[in-house]
């Protein structure tokens, strides 16, 4: 059922176009073009903004109006995502912009911020407010501080079904009469009203809307009542509070909200739902945390079980076939061994790499994505808020934490969970410090070669580190660049248990993945065909062009270069640093490059862990044990991979992932030392 | 009395809440308005006290449960 009866009407937007004609930057302005020096005017497609608080089905209905025809942005001046697409709407395309979802346009964070700065910006020409049918108080106050920006309005009431079934659907030509404006019944997942909102919108485009009853300054008159009003109703001190103008206005929506309320709102006697039994079991203060753990273990599996065959299987496919194809290729050129070697050794495998992060970037955004559009993310953030709250992040940054020691790269994705972007921030900064699947076949190699009566507790070890490593770092970093994260009390909407949506499922993965593979992945190519021509390039012996071996290379002088760094934690050889800087490429390879800097360098026959322990023997002075745990410890916090710096970029930015990438990696050295230095007096 | 010491199934009036501007601001736009009349639907994890006002459901902490007065149904 729709509602557009008595609905009040602003200038339209074909009046604001021409008014604004020749500014490029105000709301239905015209962009200015000139041909054969004539100037002339075009509209521009109109902007229209999806406002809502959080799960209310508002990202269901962008993706049920836009389909495929989305990507993620970021919003201006910030690293914060916004899904920005095309709508076509009754025949007229249109730019659809999720925003945040927020409960309030007095923002108390980065991403509310946004919502609240898209809402008072003035290139936009319309706002959808999504009113959620089961807490409808709650949405008409988002409602009335759009309006009250001034701001054109439609509004779609969702969730019509769960609230039929608690008996509070609100009447919605009641609900428009009230408003004075258009109120349309819609639902993201079946389809149903989508073509009435697509008219309601171009409708109002042409022939703006706003609420009745809530002015856009307030009236000094009224403000002395509220005043007294919020002085009686509460004990609060306004003059205290420090936000005074803040509580006025809102007192002045509630009552309004409450005017509106009582005209279209319906109430009923409390009923029992599912979800009201889910949450006696998942919130319950027992089984709650033992139901997140397994739900944590289960994601965990998925990114480490099920998605490790898939990336193998791709990196194989990379390695074997399309490289074996190519070289054939390239062969039938008569291309130079060099440029083949580039081809294969730099571009393919940057690509390959990019490629094999897929399938496992896909599992992540799946099952983080499902999490959330069932409601349970909501329970988590309930259930691990006391554990989190130390650290001053909300208890929903649990669950990456504890994917990073998955992989890091899918666990940076997982911080869109947190609804607000410092959190996400100190959460992204902390995930390289849990200690991926990656580093565990570094650690087992060492611990057998080192410590072969009690590997598995050296290992075991190394996992507490870890865990103490991203303690200690996010007390540090609240404690100094995030002194304004502050633990926030714990109050938080709880939506109803849902199935989640495979079609708005889908489409989320895609476009997250599409920017994952556009945004990092081309960081993570441009980065392996620079390794590549370090590798290749040789610095002396008169070597050709990718026929050098790794010592006498670019990337062999850098290594002997950084060696002698490596003395104060007892480690300065020229392939110990060689194999660190390979593991910042991916710290699979870090092995690998090991026994690679061996095989070149030493023809004896000798397994690698003895190699590497006579040579830590020698470098360490005797305190071998000593100067391989400062090597494990240093592996466990020194940078991260490729993939996940560049994820971090894509995420937080330039400066941000440099920055923490430098405190990283100062602060695994100074680590390292310790534990070597100390080490060695035991 | 405290909504903390609210037992799950009864309902109360909020009556008023003794905490921080920002915090007092955001718990009103969630609904614990003074006069609001709000159910305990249970004692959940870490603490926390799980809610409904009306047919909205609302999780807060047990200690800023503890600083909204209520006053019994």
């Amino acid at each position: 059922m729709s509602a557009q009866g008595d609905c009040h009407s602003g200038p339209s937007r074909a009046t604001r176009i021409a008014a604004s004609s020749g500014t490029s930057s105000s709301a239905g302005a015209a962009r200015a073009a000139s041909t054969s020096g004539t100037v002339t005017t075009a509209p521009r497609m109109a902007s229209v903004l999806l406002v809502g608080n959080p799960n209310v089905g508002k990202s269901t209905l962008f993706n049920a109006l836009t389909r495929a025809r989305q990507r993620v942005v970021n919003a201006p001046g910030t690293t914060i995502d916004l899904a920005q697409g095309v709508w076509s709407a009754d025949g007229e395309d249109l730019t659809l912009v999720d925003l945040p979802g927020t409960y309030s346009l007095i923002a108390r964070s980065p991403d509310e911020q946004v919502a609240a700065d898209a809402i008072r910006d003035t290139d936009h020409d319309l706002a959808v407010v999504v009113l959620d049918a089961t807490a409808l108080s709650r949405s008409l106050y988002l409602l009335g501080q759009v309006a009250r920006a001034g701001r054109s309005v439609v509004t779609v009431l969702t969730m019509v079904d769960l609230a039929q079934t608690r008996g509070v659907a609100p009447d919605a030509v009641a609900l428009s009469r009230a408003l004075g404006v258009p109120v349309i019944e819609a639902n993201g997942r079946t389809g149903k009203g989508l073509q009435e909102l697509a008219r309601a919108v171009t409708e109002a485009l042409a022939n703006p809307r706003h609420v009745k009853g809530v002015a856009p300054h307030i009236d000094a008159a009224i403000l002395d009542d509220v005043i007294l009003d919020a002085a009686i109703l509460d004990d609060v001190d306004i003059e205290r509070a420090g936000l005074p103008d803040n509580l006025i206005e809102a007192q002045q929506l509630f009552d309004w909200v409450e005017t509106i309320t009582d005209a279209a709102a319906t109430s009923a006697e409390h009923r029992t739902t599912v979800s009201d039994r889910l949450d006696g079991v998942l919130l319950n203060p027992w089984v709650g945390p033992a139901a997140f753990l397994a739900v944590v273990w289960g994601v965990f599996q998925l990114t480490t079980v099920v998605a490790s065959p898939l990336m193998d299987a791709v990196s194989r496919t990379f390695s074997g076939p399309v490289a074996g194809w190519v070289t054939s290729a390239l062969g039938a050129m008569s291309a130079p061994s060099w440029l083949e070697s580039f081809i294969v050794g730099g571009v393919l495998a940057g690509v390959g790499t990019v490629l094999s992060f897929v399938p496992l970037m896909a599992i992540m955004f799946a099952a983080v994505s499902a999490l959330e559009s069932t409601g349970y993310l909501a329970r988590v953030a309930v259930v691990a808020d006391r554990a989190m709250r130390a650290l001053g992040l909300d208890g929903r940054a649990m669950l990456p934490l504890i994917v990073g020691f998955g992989c890091n790269v899918p666990a940076l994705s997982a911080t869109a969970v947190l609804p607000h972007a410092r959190q996400r921030l100190l959460t992204g900064l902390l995930i390289p410090l849990t200690s991926c699947t990656a580093r565990l076949a570094v650690y087992l190699m060492l611990a057998h070669t080192f410590f072969p009566g009690s590997a598995g507790t050296v290992v075991f070890g190394m996992y507490v580190a870890s865990v103490a490593l991203v303690i200690g770092w996010g007390l540090i970093a609240r404690h100094t660049v995030m002194r304004d994260l502050k633990p926030e009390p714990l109050i938080i909407a709880l939506p109803d248990y849902q199935l989640p949506h495979l079609r708005t499922l889908a489409i989320s993965v895609w476009t997250r993945i599409a920017s994952f593979t556009r945004k990092a992945g081309s960081v993570i190519v441009v980065a392996v065909m620079a390794l590549w021509v370090l590798q290749a390039v040789p610095v002396r012996g008169g070597y050709d062009i990718a026929a050098v071996p790794i010592r006498d290379s670019a990337y062999g002088a850098v290594a002997q270069g950084v060696a002698p760094a490596l003395a104060p934690m007892g480690l300065n050889d020229w392939r110990i640093s060689a194999s660190l800087v390979a593991g910042v490429a991916a710290k699979e390879v870090t092995i690998a490059s090991l026994a690679q800097a061996y095989a070149l360098d030493n023809a004896q026959d000798e397994t690698l862990g003895q190699q590497l322990r006579a040579t830590v023997e020698r470098t360490s002075g005797g305190a071998a044990g000593a100067a391989a745990l400062a090597l494990m410890v240093f592996v466990l916090a020194y940078l991260p991979c490729l993939a996940t710096l560049a994820e971090q970029r894509r995420i937080y930015g330039l400066r941000w992932t440099a920055a923490a990438a430098g405190a990283q990696l100062a602060g695994a050295y100074g680590l390292a030392i310790i534990v070597f230095q100390v080490g060695r007096l035991l | 009395m405290l909504l903390s010491a609210l037992a799950p199934g009864v309902m109360a009036h909020v009556r008023a809440v003794s905490t921080e501007s920002g915090a007092v601001l955001r718990l009103r736009e969630m609904g614990l308005r003074p006069g609001a009349l709000v159910r305990m639907a249970g004692h959940g994890a870490g603490g926390s006290r799980i809610l409904t006002i009306g047919a909205a459901r609302l999780a807060i902490d047990g200690a800023t449960a503890a600083l909204i007065d209520v006053e019994a149904a």
